[in-house]
């Protein structure tokens, strides 16, 4: 009989109990499909009613994926902080842009202005 | 007035080199403890193999103090002398605080389901951690909606300086009052009965106080610029380039 346990070592006996591996019978060619039955039979009352196991997964996860999920924090606040940076980065181009516009126009206007002010 | 350009970027370039050490550091430490926790440490006795949440659960609560310390020395360093680099590790260490405090309540309630049969109980361990958490809490939501002017940050940083006063009292909570929480690293009996599970808690607790100094770092670094840019875009309003900006 198999019985289902949380505990590792116990599990595993019991693993081992119920299949106890290639007998040299099967290694050289028996089929008899009998010969491997196993019966599963969940265990009433037992103690362990939270496996120990899924425990300790669930807390390592849990623990990196509040960790990650802080690092996610900081990268959106960080894109935020990149989509602001845009902005100064473009009212400053922007405001260069109307600087040079701005000195630029006396030397263009001259020219044109010159022979107006021969005729 | 801001530092000039050059002089930020050399900066950043002389820390560079040291953060990346760091960073590299604590990813091998990570790996190395998992392998000693998970392949290495033997089951325990009596606990079994939840036991094992205990080499992650005590370094994560040496992580929150190392926030909540961090938090209160720049708390008071602020009120001593206001800086921006005072107040940047002040809520840099409070949101490490709360994220390793979380981890520490949560890896501890998986653990006492086990144990206890409960996920939670007013044992006065618990119920201080729960408190100091709530307490660095608050401060984050001052920080966020209350504005960033001088009189909240020097508000937030008074909640820093008494938020720690808890500390010392989650410490010795379990030796001054009945409770359920075990003690194990204690001078009083207790203790880790074989080398590997020594060995499995040293590792984790480099590896996290290395992961904890990782991020302490990269949130003051990134809380400096931001404000930092906040400066320059105030710069920017008052030359008259508001076009583009908040946007």
């Amino acid at each position: 009989m198999l019985s289902l346990s949380s505990s590792y070592g116990r599990a595993t006996s019991g693993l081992r109990d119920a299949f106890p591996g290639p007998s040299p019978a099967s290694s050289t060619g028996s089929t008899d499909v009998g010969d491997r039955s196993a019966a599963f039979q969940a265990v009433e009352g037992g103690t362990e009613h939270r496996s120990g196991e899924s425990l300790l997964v669930a807390a390592y996860a849990g623990l990196w994926a509040l960790m990650m999920a802080w690092v996610f924090i900081q990268w959106t606040k960080q894109t935020a902080f990149a989509r602001r940076l845009d902005g100064l980065e473009g009212a400053v181009n922007g405001a260069a842009a109307a600087a040079d516009s701005k000195s630029a126009k006396p030397a263009t206007a001259r020219p044109a202005e010159a022979p107006a002010a021969d005729a | 007035m801001s530092p000039p350009p050059t002089a930020r970027a050399s900066t950043a370039g002389r820390a560079t080199p040291y953060f990346i050490a760091l960073v590299a550091v604590s990813t091998l430490l990570v790996f190395a403890s998992l392998d000693v926790i998970f392949l290495r440490a033997p089951v325990e006795r009596t606990m079994g193999i939840v036991q094992k949440i205990f080499y992650f659960h005590v370094p994560s609560a040496v992580c929150m103090y190392v926030g909540a310390a961090a938090c209160f020395g720049g708390s008071v360093a602020y009120l001593v002398e206001p800086t921006e680099l005072r107040d940047a590790i002040g809520r840099a260490g409070a949101e490490l605080a709360v994220l390793f405090g979380v981890i520490v309540l949560g890896t501890g309630s998986l653990w006492a389901s086990k144990a206890w049969g409960t996920y939670w109980t007013w044992d006065p361990r618990l119920t201080t951690m729960l408190l100091s958490v709530l307490i660095y809490v608050a401060y984050l939501v001052l920080r966020a909606f209350a504005g960033d002017g001088e009189g909240e940050r020097k508000f937030a940083a008074a909640l820093g300086v008494i938020g720690a006063a808890n500390l010392p009292i989650i410490h010795f909570s379990v030796q001054k009052w009945a409770g359920q929480h075990p003690t194990v690293i204690t001078n009083k009996g207790g203790g880790l009965g074989h080398s590997d599970m020594k060995l499995a808690l040293a590792l984790s607790f480099a590896a996290m106080f290395s992961v904890v100094l990782a991020f302490l770092w990269v949130r003051v670094r990134g809380q400096l610029l931001e404000n930092r840019f906040a400066d320059l875009e105030e710069d920017a309003l008052d030359l008259g380039l508001g076009e583009g900006l908040n946007e």
